[in-house]
Formats: structure tokens, sequence, C-alpha cells
């Protein structure tokens, strides 16, 4: 389980180093896809709630220093996400490459209103939000489409680590 | 099925995953929130995580771009394409060394011409906020980083691109003056209309707000805000941005007024920042 974890967070962090740099703004504008959560999917989908919410944990930090943001704001809405993914997991058969892209897209829509939601709750003078379903998106759309590439070798990565993809060790199933 | 002791840790871990950063996140958006030394080492390594990506996700547009160039000339003469690329590669090897030269002199000029030169700290742009939600920078320092502290001034020859946040060793984020979380004194330069541009946190694109501007001052649209040098955090008359438009209502004692930023923050490369102000004006 711990060289899964320092995988998936070293993958995590040259992630964020590329979504935080300026050539990729320039590239991607307004859109810039949001591959913290193609991780954060995999997290959810993909491993139990004990090592993904430790890798979660540290990539959220990490995420929250790369953006600047205050620490915190980041962090709690991936931890929202992969929550829900933990919970759509143990209510359905969800599985492979194709659902980690369809809920990629899905996730960084969710991210970026439950972004703008817990930081107008936090943030004092906060305000934003203009055009904010057009931004989410336009980002759900080039996350989903790079989604497979990093998907895969998120997927290559956990073949280097013991299998931790069963269902059986989550709280949600009734 | 899950045991019950599995039950009970994952509850434990939902609770914790809940609970911590939620608590994380109250403390860090407190007022006057401090930076600790894992804050800070934590900076440094993203920092110089951005800036080995910035230099090879630079490389690699530059190189794109070249591609692109290049088949195209392929398809119209394969013969020619070798010579013509070399060329055309040394052309624009030049070209952008030519406005980088310019760039360069003209904030060596800008640096000259004004009276708090000895103040200034030249750094580059290495990486972006991976979030539009706020608008931050970092920048790398080459020298004079234990002269730099937050709440310091970062400028261009434009004009005014925002403060330090934090610091970390050579690394700073600096928040743009169109971060929801900015406001800088402003007076127009034609009218002397006061006020105080904060940002308005609009995700697609820069844009601030200048607030507290009486209904009845007289603002035209185009017209040039500048800092006042109030409260000793900018130097006087920096260029902040211009009057984008005004909206003034039949009630109310503010008008609502948009501001165009000065500085290109899609294009920031290199950045100055003012580690001390001149000397106060006498009134």
């Amino acid at each position: 389980m711990t060289l899964s974890i320092i995988l998936s967070v070293s993958f995590g962090l040259v992630l964020l180093g590329i979504q935080s740099t300026p050539a990729v703004h320039w590239l991607f504008g307004d859109a810039t896809p949001d591959l913290l959560t193609i991780v954060v999917v995999h997290l959810g989908l993909g491993k139990d709630i004990q090592e993904g919410a430790i890798s979660l944990v540290i990539l959220g930090f990490f995420a929250d220093v790369f953006s600047g943001a205050p620490i915190g704001v980041l962090l709690v809405t991936s931890v929202l996400v992969f929550l829900l993914l933990q919970l759509l997991r143990a209510r359905l058969a969800i599985g492979g490459v194709g659902a980690e892209v369809l809920f990629s897209g899905v996730g960084a829509f969710l991210a970026s209103i439950l972004l703008w939601v817990i930081a107008s709750i936090f943030i004092q003078s906060f305000e934003g939000g203009a055009g904010l379903l057009r931004f989410a998106f336009g980002r759900a759309v080039t996350t989903a489409a790079l989604a497979w590439p990093v998907a895969w070798v998120l997927r290559f990565m956990d073949l280097l680590g013991p299998d931790t993809r069963g269902r059986s060790n989550t709280i949600f199933i009734p | 099925m899950p045991s019950s002791n599995n039950r009970a840790r994952n509850l434990a871990i939902i609770l914790l995953l809940t609970a911590i950063p939620t608590f994380v996140l109250y403390v860090g958006t407190r007022p006057g929130a401090s930076r600790n030394p894992v804050d800070a080492s934590t900076r440094t390594l993203a920092g110089h995580i951005q800036n080995i990506s910035s230099a090879i996700f630079g490389g690699i547009v530059d190189l794109w771009s070249d591609y692109v160039v290049l088949t195209d000339v392929l398809a119209r003469n394969r013969s020619l394409m070798k010579e013509n690329a070399r060329l055309r590669q040394e052309n624009r090897r030049l070209a952008a060394l030519a406005v980088e030269n310019e760039r360069l002199r003209k904030l060596l000029g800008f640096r000259d011409h004004h009276d708090f030169s000895h103040h200034l700290l030249a750094a580059r742009v290495i990486g972006d906020s991976i979030t539009p939600y706020f608008r931050v920078v970092r920048i790398r320092l080459d020298v004079g980083e234990d002269l730099v502290s937050p709440g310091m001034p970062v400028i261009t020859r434009e004009g005014v691109v925002g403060t330090i946040e934090k610091v970390a060793s050579s690394f700073c984020d600096v928040m743009l003056m169109v971060d929801a979380r900015s406001s800088i004194d402003v007076i127009s330069r034609e009218n002397r209309v006061r006020g105080i541009v904060k940002g308005i946190g609009e995700l697609q694109r820069y844009m601030a707000k200048m607030e507290y501007t009486l209904r009845t001052d007289e603002l035209k649209v185009g017209e040039v805000l500048v800092t006042s040098g109030r409260g000793q955090r900018f130097p006087k008359n920096l260029v902040v941005g211009t009057v984008a438009s005004i909206e003034k209502k039949e009630y109310g004692l503010y008008q609502k007024v948009m501001v165009a930023p000065a500085v290109d923050f899609s294009r920031l490369e290199e950045v100055f920042v003012v580690t001390s102000l001149p000397p106060q004006e006498p009134l």
C-alpha cells in the first residue's frame, strides 16, 4: 500500500506542476484541465477508503499550495468529490478506464462548483461566480479529454503495488 | 460483507477526512493566519516542481510551434525545407532575442526612471494558480530573497501586478490585483476621483471594480487610475488600470465602476518587487 501511495502522490505532484505551468495556461486558456480531479476520481473509484484517503489528503494539501489558495479550500473540495465517488462505487458496479474518463469530466464540473461554494462560505470578500457554469463545463470537457492517458498511467502504477480495488472494504455497503 | 471493525474504522476515516480539512480551512482563512515551517517548506518544494515543469513545458510549447511551422514548409517544398527551416529558426531565435532585449531594456529604463529604482528586485514568473478562483502567480527571485516579505508591492513596466502574499525561500506567491481578496487605494489621473480597486474574481477574464466612488463624482470611461500612495502600500502614481464601464443608478451613495487592469496577466513573464517605498512627499 505504501508504494502505491508514494507513486500516486508523486504522479499527482507532477500533474499539479504541469497544471500550474504558465505554458499550459496559454494553451488551454480558461479551460485548463483539472488534472487533480482525474487522480481523485482514480482514488475514489479504484482504491479502498483508507489508502485513497491518505493519498488524497497529501495531494489536496499540495493542490492548495500550488494554487496559492488558502490552505484547505481545494483539500475540502477534493475530499467531498472523493467521498461521493466512494459512495457511488459502493452502490454501483463502476470500473474501467471509460468510467474514470466519464467521472473525471463530471468530477471536474462538480469540483468547480463545490470550490466556488466553499470559497464563498469560508473566504471573506470572495466574490466570483460570473460565468461559473460555462467555466465548469469547459474545464470538464478538457479534463475528460485528458483523463484517458492520465488514468492509464495511474492504472499502470497500480500494477506495481498490491491490489486494493476490492469493494469489500467500504462503509457504504448496506 | 464488511466486518463491524472495518465499518467502525472506515467511519472514523470519513469523520477525520471531513473534520480535519474543514478545520484546516477554517483556521487558514481567518484574518492574520500565519505561515509555519511546514507551509514554507511545502511551498518551496512546489516552487521547485513548478520551476522544472515551467522550463520543460515552455520548451515543449516552443517545439510544438516550431513543428507546426516546419510541417507547413515541408508541404510546399521538401528540398527547400531544411535550409528554410534553419533560417526561420535562426530568424525566430533572433527575433525572440530582440523582443526579449527590448522588453528587458524597457524594464531597465522603467527601473532607472523611477525614484524607487534601488528598491526594486527583478523576478521571473514560474507558475500560475491551478484554479482561476484564486488569481495568484508564483515568482522566483534570483537575488535578494531576504529582502522580500508579505505585503510588498509587485509591479511591471505597464503598472501594478499585485502584492506578495507568501514567501518561501526564493519563491513568492503574488496575489494579483484582480484576485477577489485584493484591494488598492487609487485616484483617477484626470478628475482626481478616489476609490478602492478590488478584484472581482471573474473566472474568464481579468477584471476589477472600483468601490466607494461617490455617485456625484465625475469619472469617464477610459480614464486612467493610478495608485494614490495612501497607506504606504504602493508607490504613488503607478498605473493600476483604466475605467472600463460606469453604471450610475438613481439611488444609493456610490456608482458602479468596472476597471480593466493595465497589466496583461495572461502574458506575465518578468516582474519587479518593490522592497521599500520612497520617502512620502509632504502634503
